[in-house]
């Protein structure tokens, strides 16, 4: 299955050189949608988000049959997994006619059309009043007409929303521009916004005139220069656009225009999970380990799956990468939506390296406490009393004693509490005792582990981004009293891991943020001076595209600035 | 075809600054949605209701069935516990008592506290300052110096820090003071003016800065203002805002929204300007009952299902 990647140079031109609709327009669409653009056989669509945009116009031409347009916007409904949908066409599929919201016809008018010689008269009539000059510049006197036109007329939503759009499109569309009739006094009577892109035809996208500033037959006089540059600049056509209502199909046919290729539009939301649920069964059966299994043992071998909602996208010149923030432990697995992000890219990157070896490094030195004279390694039992160890141990190991073991709530491998704090480096004690409490509370999965061995397993290239080294010296500077204070709030924890799963699994960065902020190792050394390292280092890859990288969740906080700052549009995903 | 709808076209007409879409999502990150002629941001605890109907084409502001219409549609189709509604007139379903408690994502420069104020406005070009205003303005033109940009360095975050040391506000307002760097990086809309005090014994020093937004088409909006009391020469205030004022004529608006009068002196501010009354502001919340056991039940499954 292709991927819904931007498109090439060649496409964008292959676009522009056939346009048939104001649509094809690739630069405005792109601007005025902020969707990604891409191309699935004849057909263009704009996707971001959850929603898909599908112009089911073929840039081969020819007689758009509905069935070729639903095969390619079912596949690329499919692999977008978009929700809300649009879609405009000659002719709808039959099953999205129950959605149309709108039948018309674009109306065009020949380059070398004659003007009727009224229409020439009233055009030499505004022309003895007003200046016409064509500009990219949006200024004060567009911004009052456009604020005047707007605040008279009726207009559609999505028309207004054009118009509010244009200040913002004029510098990202290179062959967007106004065309504006001045009075003597310096007042824009008369604007026109154009778009010159399309190679076969100049199209007409908005126009407004003034009643504060009135000159007659301003707008009569904008269309015939319209006309001359469509003449001068080698278009075959100008596109008008839809007919609208009455009034706006009579002046269009006053000039000439004649309406041309169908349309119409059906806008409708598809249901979310059904396929991606099935595709990630699918995908789960495909790797699932090939042993004998009875339905309900493969049902119950199934770890928790839920959308991985912590993601962004990254775009910078075309190319795309990924930024996910990850959790060291959590209750649930997120192995479909890693397989279906790992589907698009070709590296991985992760905070360090995390393979069996790395990690038995990191454990032997957590285990061997520094004993030098003078830097010996702190020892968490001093900085606590013998209250505080014993309700430390309450919560770590759970409830013990008869009734426990009579209940089956006794932890049959308790963790020797006393040792961690006495006998290793303060911050393997706090995860070794952290990690404890946490599987006793069902979260036996960790979100990095698993795309560090899904990534391997799918071949991708993997990458850490600091050595062992550098990360055992991030883990020093975790302060003991920090790791005290959250060891005395430990009464505390389940709530604070409720909270922290619920915000995690919503994707909400600040409510995680919100529910942990004593976590002993969100430190500026840990987090911020760190977040510059981490950028560094996976810049050349991002920027390369194809990449995702994981990181802690509480990097994504200034990550988000610092990657927008080095130029990427950064959007956050509902889920992958 | 334009994909989903982002609702600039809200935006582009916008009266009041929270009916600045970019804004408030930036400051609140609440979820803004049109209920027939209103806007209205929904969190899963509050629906903030923006009460100034945006007709098409545009009419009254003071419409108070379009307002009825748009209330009657937020408590159909929003589950929000509690609801809010900034509005001319208070809204005829809210009960007899309302709390009136202000929403967290009204702006910082509105949050009185006062259930009722007034949105003040002057129109641009404003009216010729008075003498007195002249000479603040020569005055605090001559000790510092104006530059634009979009973007808060160290100095600006420094002195809303602060503002809020000193200030007792509310846990809602302290969050949209700390999202102004985020909201003036994401809205293209925002400019930041910064006045810079001229010294000759070393690098310029921010005497203060405002925050305007020229976001809609008509309206340039004075967002916040921030000013170093130990620093700033008399005039400074007036200084930045003139100068919004300028931004706001080059760019073509017709009218600057200064925010609601808030306290005495910032009315005093205000006024000296010429600012008049634009637009009455009454802020009506109220908790919402549940309207049965069939509602009870689905709040249930919808709390069981949550994660």
């Amino acid at each position: 299955m292709p991927t819904s990647e931007d498109l090439s140079p060649a496409e964008y031109d292959l676009l522009l050189s056939q346009a048939r609709v104001p649509e094809h327009s690739i630069h405005y669409m792109k601007t005025v949608s902020g969707g990604r653009p891409f191309l699935r056989y004849d057909y263009l669509f704009l996707h971001a988000e959850d929603w898909l945009l599908a112009v089911g116009y073929s840039i081969h031409g020819g007689d758009d049959p509905p069935e070729a347009f639903d095969q390619a916007l079912q596949e690329a409904r499919r692999e977008t997994r978009a929700v809300n949908c649009w879609a405009i066409c000659p002719e709808l599929p039959e099953r999205l006619r129950l959605y149309r919201t709108t039948q018309d016809r674009y109306y065009v008018l020949p380059s070398d059309i004659k003007i009727p010689s009224r229409l020439t008269r009233l055009a030499d009539k505004a022309a003895a009043r007003l200046t016409v000059d064509r500009g990219t510049a949006f200024t004060a006197a567009h911004r009052r007409l456009w604020a005047e036109f707007t605040g008279r007329v009726a207009l559609p939503p999505n028309v207004r929303e054009l118009y509010a759009r244009t200040e913002s499109a004029l510098p990202q569309c290179p062959d967007l521009f106004l065309l504006n009739a001045w009075d003597d006094q310096g007042n824009l009577a008369a604007c026109l916004l154009l778009d010159a892109a399309p190679r076969p035809f100049l199209s007409y996208l908005l126009g407004a005139h003034s009643r504060q500033t009135h000159t007659p037959y301003a707008s009569d006089l904008l269309f015939r220069e319209m006309i001359r540059i469509a003449l001068e600049t080698g278009k075959e056509y100008l596109h008008l656009g839809l007919g609208v209502n009455p009034g706006i199909r009579r002046f269009k046919e006053k000039w000439g225009a004649s309406p041309a290729t169908a349309y119409e539009m059906a806008e409708w939301s598809e249901p979310p999970d059904f396929r991606d649920d099935l595709d990630d069964l699918v995908r789960t059966v495909v790797f699932m380990p090939h042993v004998q299994m009875t339905r309900e043992q493969y049902w119950n071998s199934l770890p928790p799956q839920r959308p991985y909602k912590l993601i962004w996208e990254l775009e910078k010149n075309g190319r795309t990468s990924w930024i996910g923030g990850t959790a060291h432990f959590f209750c649930c697995s997120f192995e479909s939506s890693m397989r279906r992000l790992f589907e698009k890219v070709d590296t991985v990157i992760f905070e360090g390296p995390l393979d069996q070896a790395s990690l038995d490094q990191v454990a032997r030195i957590g285990q061997t406490p520094d004993q030098t004279p003078n830097q010996a390694s702190p020892r968490l039992l001093d900085a606590m009393t013998e209250e505080d160890v014993r309700k430390l141990e309450r919560t770590v190991n759970g409830p013990r004693g008869f009734w426990a073991r009579f209940l089956g709530t006794e932890d049959p491998n308790p963790a020797d509490v006393r040792h961690y704090l006495a006998n290793t480096r303060h911050w393997y004690a706090f995860f070794s005792l952290w990690t404890h409490f946490l599987r006793r509370n069902d979260w036996n999965h960790s979100v990095d582990l698993e795309a560090w061995h899904l990534a391997h397993e799918m071949g991708k290239e993997v990458r850490g981004m600091e050595s062992i080294d550098e990360q055992i010296v991030t883990l020093e500077s975790v302060p003991v009293d920090r790791i005290v204070r959250f060891f005395r709030q430990c009464g505390l924890w389940k709530g604070f891991i409720r909270r922290n799963m619920r915000a995690y699994l919503k994707g909400d960065l600040d409510a995680m943020m919100g529910t942990s902020a004593e976590f002993p190792s969100r430190t500026d050394l840990v987090i911020d001076r760190r977040d510059a390292l981490f950028l560094e280092r996976m810049l050349p890859r991002i920027t390369t595209g194809r990449c995702a990288v994981f990181v802690g969740s509480a990097h994504m906080f200034n990550l988000q600035k610092m990657l927008a700052d080095a130029g990427f549009t950064v959007r956050k995903l509902r889920k992958i | 075809m334009l994909g989903p709808d982002r609702l600039d076209h809200v935006a582009a007409r916008a009266v009041v600054p929270e009916q600045l879409i970019c804004y408030v999502r930036a400051v609140a990150g609440s979820t803004p949605r049109l209920f027939d002629a209103c806007l209205g941001y929904e969190s899963p605890d509050d629906l903030v209701l923006i009460g100034y109907p945006l007709h098409d084409p545009p009419q009254s502001l003071f419409d108070e069935q379009a307002l009825s219409r748009s209330v009657d549609l937020a408590l159909e189709s929003s589950r929000a516990p509690r609801i809010t509604v900034l509005a001319a007139t208070r809204p005829r379903q809210a009960p007899a008592v309302a709390t009136k408690e202000p929403p967290a994502d009204k702006s910082p420069g509105q949050s009185s506290g006062q259930p009722r104020d007034a949105y003040l406005a002057l129109p641009i070009p404003a009216p010729a300052p008075n003498q007195k205003l002249r000479n603040l303005l020569r005055r605090a033109g001559r000790e510092v110096t104006l530059d634009q940009g979009r973007v808060l360095d160290q100095e600006h975050l420094a002195l809303i820090d602060r503002y809020l040391e000193y200030r007792d506000l509310e846990p809602g307002t302290r969050l949209v003071f700390r999202n102004i760097p985020a909201y003036v990086q994401s809205c293209p809309g925002a400019l930041v003016v910064s006045a810079w005090l001229n010294r000759s014994d070393g690098p310029p020093r921010l005497a203060g800065f405002v925050v305007g937004d020229f976001t809609s088409l008509s309206t340039a909006f004075y967002m916040f203002a921030f000013r170093d009391p130990d620093l700033a020469p008399p005039g400074t205030a007036d200084l930045l805002l003139h100068a919004l004022l300028q931004e706001g004529e080059k760019r073509g608006q017709v009218r600057m929204n200064l925010g609601l009068g808030i306290n005495p002196a910032i009315r005093y501010f205000k006024q000296k300007w010429g600012a008049e009354v634009f637009l009455p502001c009454v802020e009506t919340s109220w908790e919402r009952r549940p309207r049965g056991w069939l509602s009870r039940m689905h709040k249930w499954i919808s709390g069981a299902k949550s994660p």
